[in-house]
């Protein structure tokens, strides 16, 4: 560990950035809720990045120091106007919901909008962890906090989310039927939203 | 008695875990929903760009 910082050449760097930009575009609309200011924050992240890489070690996890850095920018700069107070309804029927599968979107708009009513930090640990696969230590880099923050964000997170999915939206009960109709009710609820902007 | 009891917690501990399980895959759904996409063009080209604009001569320090 006395030798000095190794560094990739930039066409490893590159490549390997290149590989990671699903993932920035995952994480960066996990804390946007929007899809289109999601890739703008990601390709931000993604040019501070490539423009930073000197600063990054080979040999350590170029996700995590990534999203370190996409993190920083979403809370920095222009978090007012990438993060929305509410998830917008034609957004998140455009980006969620698989056709091929209507069924697994109406469970994952449903997780989505329980997600939406975590605490920022809550949410950002049970992403990091539980969707993009960053060990706890190395999620507790991202967001500048100790392991057992991280680990304590995540299990409250998980907690929330399973008693909400539960209470409002029967999400994880074994009742199949009762889901679906809920999800359903969510669903008119929101296309009447949003035929009433449009008429409004 | 307490056998019914050590059951009944059983029972729940399985539940509770069956349903972290079903949470674990679903978070991983709605996060690989987006990996899967398409990258839009921008980001390669803006990538590209970015080491044109620097790569013609590594004047970093003049």
């Amino acid at each position: 560990m006395s030798e000095p910082m190794d560094r990739l050449d930039d066409a490893t760097f590159k490549r390997e950035l290149t590989g990671l930009i699903p993932h920035l575009r995952a994480f960066a609309r996990s804390l946007c809720g929007d899809a289109f200011m999601a890739d703008d924050l990601a390709q931000d992240a993604m040019l501070k990045a490539w423009h930073a890489r000197e600063s990054f070690q080979a040999g350590t996890n170029m996700k995590a120091w990534a999203f370190t850095i996409l993190r920083n920018v979403f809370y920095s700069e222009k978090r007012r106007s990438w993060r929305r107070e509410s998830l917008d309804p034609e957004v998140a029927e455009a980006t969620l919901v698989s056709p091929s599968n209507p069924g697994d979107g109406l469970d994952l708009l449903a997780l989505r909008n329980a997600l939406n009513m975590l605490p920022e930090d809550q949410r950002e640990a049970l992403i990091l962890v539980g969707a993009g696969g960053l060990a706890y230590e190395e999620a507790a880099e991202v967001c500048g906090c100790a392991v057992g923050t991280i680990k304590s964000r995540v299990s409250r997170a998980r907690k929330a989310v399973t008693d909400l999915l539960e209470s409002n939206q029967s999400g994880f009960s074994s009742d199949d039927t009762m889901r679906a109709a809920e999800a359903f009710d969510d669903i008119m609820e929101q296309a009447a939203a949003i035929s009433a902007a449009n008429n409004g | 008695m307490d056998e019914k009891k050590t059951a009944g917690r059983k029972q729940a501990d399985t539940e509770r875990k069956r349903r972290g399980d079903r949470l674990g895959e679903q978070l991983r759904r709605l996060y690989d929903d987006v990996t899967h996409e398409n990258v839009p063009d921008d980001f390669l080209r803006l990538l590209e760009e970015a080491e044109r604009a620097r790569s013609p001569d590594k004047s970093d320090k003049s």
